[in-house]
């Protein structure tokens, strides 16, 4: 436990000092969605019905942008070697990145979406069904990408790759994300889609968490 | 199990895939050839689907071998992951490429059959869109191969086909969940229980054609592989380093 | 530079350890890089690792420090005579070093110590290495030499006996280098083993040492 938060200590004063690199995710999303409102016409009608799963894209999108910041500068400069050697198992240090991941380049972006939800119109239930889900789905999305990113620490360019990873292994958080999200006003806490994201999450940190670390283990080994 | 252990050498496998190599290759041919007979010209047109029901012979054996071939690559990588065996890898990297056509051409035919069954060329039904899933997934896996050298690319991809492999089911819930909620028309599906034995003939024969047929594309790149293994340590200049240890 | 007193734990003795290398080979690709490589290492001494570029120093390295594994044969450490893992005994530093840009040499001191459990007081090994001046700098705007003295003052600090090296004086001037020797020389006399691949060895006074040579085959 203490070297789990001995690394996320660690990462959060790194993130603190990287110059902002914690925000690229958040610049590209609002960017995104700017672009998809501009695209569809700018009219509100047109814009809400479709305003959950865009912003779901978004969210999906900007984390698969943030992969390399995973794993890949500890494994350039050698310090994922040494967190091995200092007795760590993978399975500790991906799960203490993955948290890093989930805290610092993931979590900016849901807490903002009442934000950017404004510009398509959305109101204080629909905000908050959107919250509630994003929130539930936080580590299925925190953990499959930390899995293509543990893959593909050791390779220099792989955002392409990325995608085709982790795009299959986000779709059911994807589906039921946004029904959820959208259903939220209609049930509260009882819409089933809801639980059923809340087990996709429990779900994915079982498979999610254990393929990291093995990638890692075969990434070191190599 | 104890056939997996028996193979799991080298030479013993060449020696096994000497003889079931051409026997499967053999048998494709002729139970393709009899299945295109059976499902082509001797058997009828169904009453619902017309002539298009043809296409349900060479779309069902296909959608079933593009799971085969995962379930072999997700069996395949399981062993090499834990027993880091080489012609496991072998297996699941041969089995790829077939896998991934027979889930395109699971995919062609789906789509052809849904022209005329639905009026569309694609229906983000259930079904399709596991197949589609599927399709990505064979990309991913096949992409991981050329990520890194042989031995780490077979742990990265190995594990890849195992998240995946666990995925499936879920991947289709969610489809098959979402789907129910967006399009409540029922649609004609093929395959449906208690098919008459004039369709069930001709399926069946076309699907130990396809089984048939990508045992032995599998077997044929197994070969291959381990032929280009072989070839690349044969003629191979690099000898090994020389080793002294002396008190200095 | 202060080298008046650059290994403070001498009389701290390490308790027996050895390191035993059965028949390794290793494997890249269509390459065997090595093969039957044993060695034994049990009493206090250090072995230098010499060969050309690309004949897989590092690789054999990384098996000693138990981070590869080796495609045929065992590595195994003991200490007295039960064995123990690597992550127990070993420490291993690649040529650059791994310090981590954007923490200043203490929180970067400090972060790995935490995780290493190491030696009850930090101080004296940046003491002993004259860092403790820079305590706040960045590490990217150390020298490398400084760099290099930030790696030796981490080995100090972790107290694990068995030290394995890549390339530890490259880039060192004669001060950095005479340094580099003083602590190795102070490890193997406390009774530490070190494995420490290099291009030049150097004799150094006082210990026993052998040296191991992979060369390309004719």
């Amino acid at each position: 436990m203490s070297a789990l938060s001995t690394i996320i200590r660690r990462d959060m004063r790194l993130a603190a000092r990287s110059g902002g690199a914690w925000s690229y995710g958040l610049v590209f999303m609002v960017f995104f969605l700017a672009l998809c409102a501009i695209a569809l016409g700018g009219n509100s009608q047109t814009l809400k019905p479709l305003s959950i799963p865009l912003i779901w894209l978004a969210i999906l999108f900007s984390s698969l942008l943030s992969i390399s910041q995973i794993f890949r500068g500890d494994m350039e400069d050698g310090s994922l070697v040494q967190l091995k050697l200092s007795g760590l198992t993978s399975m500790t240090i991906a799960s203490a990145k993955t948290i890093s991941f989930a805290l610092i380049y993931l979590f900016p972006l849901i807490i903002t979406t009442p934000i950017w939800g404004q510009l398509f119109g959305l109101g204080g239930v629909e905000l908050t069904g959107l919250l509630m889900a994003l929130l539930v789905a936080l580590p299925a999305i925190a953990v499959y990408v930390a899995v293509s990113g543990a893959i593909l620490c050791a390779k220099q360019s792989g955002g392409f790759l990325a995608i085709i990873l982790t795009a299959p292994l986000l779709i059911p958080t994807l589906i039921f994300g946004v029904l959820a999200s959208q259903k939220f006003s209609e049930l509260g806490l009882a819409t089933p889609e809801l639980r059923i994201l809340t087990g996709l999450s429990f779900l994915s940190i079982a498979i999610g968490l254990p393929a990291s670390a093995a990638a890692l283990s075969a990434n070191l080994e190599g | 199990m104890g056939m997996i252990s028996y193979l799991a050498n080298p030479a013993r496998f060449l020696r096994f895939s000497k003889i079931a190599t051409p026997l499967f290759g053999w048998s494709a041919l002729i139970s393709l050839g009899l299945g295109l007979y059976f499902s082509l010209i001797s058997s009828p047109p169904a009453i619902e689907h017309g002539q298009a029901v043809r296409m349900m012979y060479v779309h069902v054996p296909a959608a079933w071998c593009a799971m085969a071939a995962y379930t072999g690559i997700a069996v395949a990588s399981l062993v090499s992951f834990v027993w880091r065996h080489e012609l496991a890898d072998s297996a699941a990297r041969s089995l790829a490429l077939p896998g991934f056509t027979f889930t395109a051409l699971a995919l062609i035919t789906g789509s052809l059959w849904g022209r005329p069954a639905w009026g569309t060329w694609w229906q983000w039904d259930g079904r399709m869109t596991s197949v589609l899933v599927l399709l990505f997934i064979y990309i991913g896996y096949m992409a991981i191969w050329n990520i890194a050298e042989r031995k780490t690319a077979s742990r990265l991809a190995a594990i890849i086909a195992m998240a995946g492999w666990v995925n499936i089911p879920i991947i289709k819930f969610s489809v098959e969940w979402w789907n129910t909620l967006h399009q409540p028309a029922t649609l004609s599906q093929p395959g449906a229980p208690g098919l008459p034995s004039e369709i069930l003939l001709p399926l069946m024969t076309m699907m130990i054609a396809y089984t048939c047929l990508l045992t032995w594309l599998t077997l044929r790149g197994i070969e291959a592989e381990l032929a280009g293994l072989k070839a690349a340590r044969a003629t191979n200049q690099h000898k090994p380093a020389s080793l002294t240890i002396e008190p200095v | 530079m202060n080298p008046t007193e650059p290994y403070p734990y001498l009389d701290m003795k390490f308790q027996d350890i050895a390191l035993h290398a059965n028949s390794l080979s290793a494997i890249r690709g269509e390459k065997t890089l090595f093969e039957n490589v044993t060695f034994d290492m049990s009493t206090p001494e250090l072995i230098w690792v010499v060969g050309p570029n690309g004949i897989g120093k590092t690789t054999l390295l990384r098996i000693c420090a138990g981070l590869s594994r080796p495609d045929t044969g065992q590595m195994s450490w003991k200490r007295g005579t039960a064995p123990v893992s690597a992550t127990e005994c070993v420490s291993f530093q690649p040529p650059q070093g791994y310090a981590k840009r954007g923490l200043t040499l203490a929180e970067d001191f400090v972060f790995w110590s935490q995780l290493n459990q190491g030696g009850e007081s930090l101080d004296p090994a940046l003491k002993a290495l004259g860092l403790d001046a820079h305590k706040n700098t960045l590490t990217q705007n150390l020298s490398t030499g400084q760099k290099r003295r930030l790696s030796l003052a981490r080995l100090l600090a972790d107290q694990r006996p068995i030290w394995i090296l890549d390339e530890p004086m490259a880039g060192l001037d004669i001060d950095g280098r005479a340094q580099v020797i003083q602590i190795i020389q102070g490890h193997i006399a406390r009774g530490g083993l070190a494995v420490i691949a290099s291009h030049d060895p150097v004799p150094i006074p006082n210990i026993a040492a052998r040296r191991l040579s992979l060369e390309i085959t004719k």
